[in-house]
């Protein structure tokens, strides 16, 4: 959907994907690896894909960019959100070979789902083969549900991982991922610092 | 580091266990990222300040990613220290 959201936070901000970042998506998801859904594959599909997104409700998707809006990093999301309880999913999490957006970018979309919009909880879904982000869930924090779940990719039905935040836990996870941006943003200003001397 | 010695492999890798919280037996054979689930990018952020809190260096951002076996940790170290 077209929205005005922006989130700062301390070496990485979120704002609205614009149409003008069809290019750079399209290029991002090609470096994504094995387990993205397969997409838009020229960029008159990426923009498509972006004109269906525009018009869709609650569905919120975001760049990830570094805090001085000089170097795109990534793409996040938060959709599929169901008012009456109060809970959503996030995803279509993709970053640049190489990003140390990682952790800042996963709590931006919890501030984003906690603290802007009140929801009582958010889940994510991941390829069980994705181990790496599995993994990253886990270390965040998340409990696992306990159900199996399978997920679509690209029209197969494929085992996966739910993890799940709620409100209540959320302090907790915030203040261990908050710590890690906080530590990161400080190395990273240090670097630029130097670079500028 | 205390004694001024340079860290081996060996430290790195048990550093390296403690933080991924692997099992504690010791092998000699090196670890990488890629072949360690439990490597994700949180816990590479972990690795990276328990190194500079342990060795009490400051890695640079753009190094981090390299930062990805026990051998290139070593190197790192070892450029850093010695300098």
């Amino acid at each position: 959907m077209q929205h005005d959201v922006h989130i700062a936070g301390h070496a990485f901000r979120l704002r609205p994907v614009a149409a003008s970042d069809a290019s750079y998506l399209l290029e991002l998801r090609a470096a994504g690896g094995q387990f993205l859904n397969r997409g838009a594959s020229t960029l008159a599909e990426q923009r498509a894909w972006l004109d269906r997104y525009f018009v869709r409700d609650d569905d919120y998707c975001f760049i990830v960019e570094t805090a001085d809006g000089q170097r795109r990093e990534g793409l996040v999301g938060l959709y599929d959100i169901d008012h009456d309880a109060k809970a959503a999913e996030w995803g279509r999490w993709v970053l640049a070979p190489r990003s140390n957006a990682a952790v800042e970018s996963a709590l931006l979309v919890y501030r984003f789902a906690f603290d802007m919009l009140s929801l009582a909880s958010v889940r994510c879904r991941t390829l069980a083969g994705n181990a790496k982000v599995v993994a990253f869930h886990d270390s965040c924090g998340l409990a696992r549900i306990s159900a199996s779940v399978t997920i679509d990719h690209d029209g197969t039905r494929r085992a996966g991982v739910e993890h799940r935040l709620t409100q209540r836990q959320w302090p907790d996870v915030r203040a261990r991922l908050d710590g890690l941006a906080a530590r990161f943003a400080a190395t990273a200003l240090r670097e630029s610092g130097r670079r500028s001397r | 580091m205390s004694d001024g010695a340079l860290p081996s492999e060996a430290d790195v890798r048990r550093l390296l266990r403690t933080v991924l919280q692997l099992a504690s037996m010791e092998d000699d054979s090196e670890l990488r990222r890629e072949h360690l689930d439990a490597w994700d990018s949180l816990k590479h952020m972990e690795i990276v300040f328990a190194l500079e809190d342990r060795y009490g260096v400051r890695f640079d951002e753009s190094e981090f990613s390299a930062l990805d076996t026990s051998a290139a940790i070593t190197a790192a170290l070892h450029r850093y220290l010695a300098a």
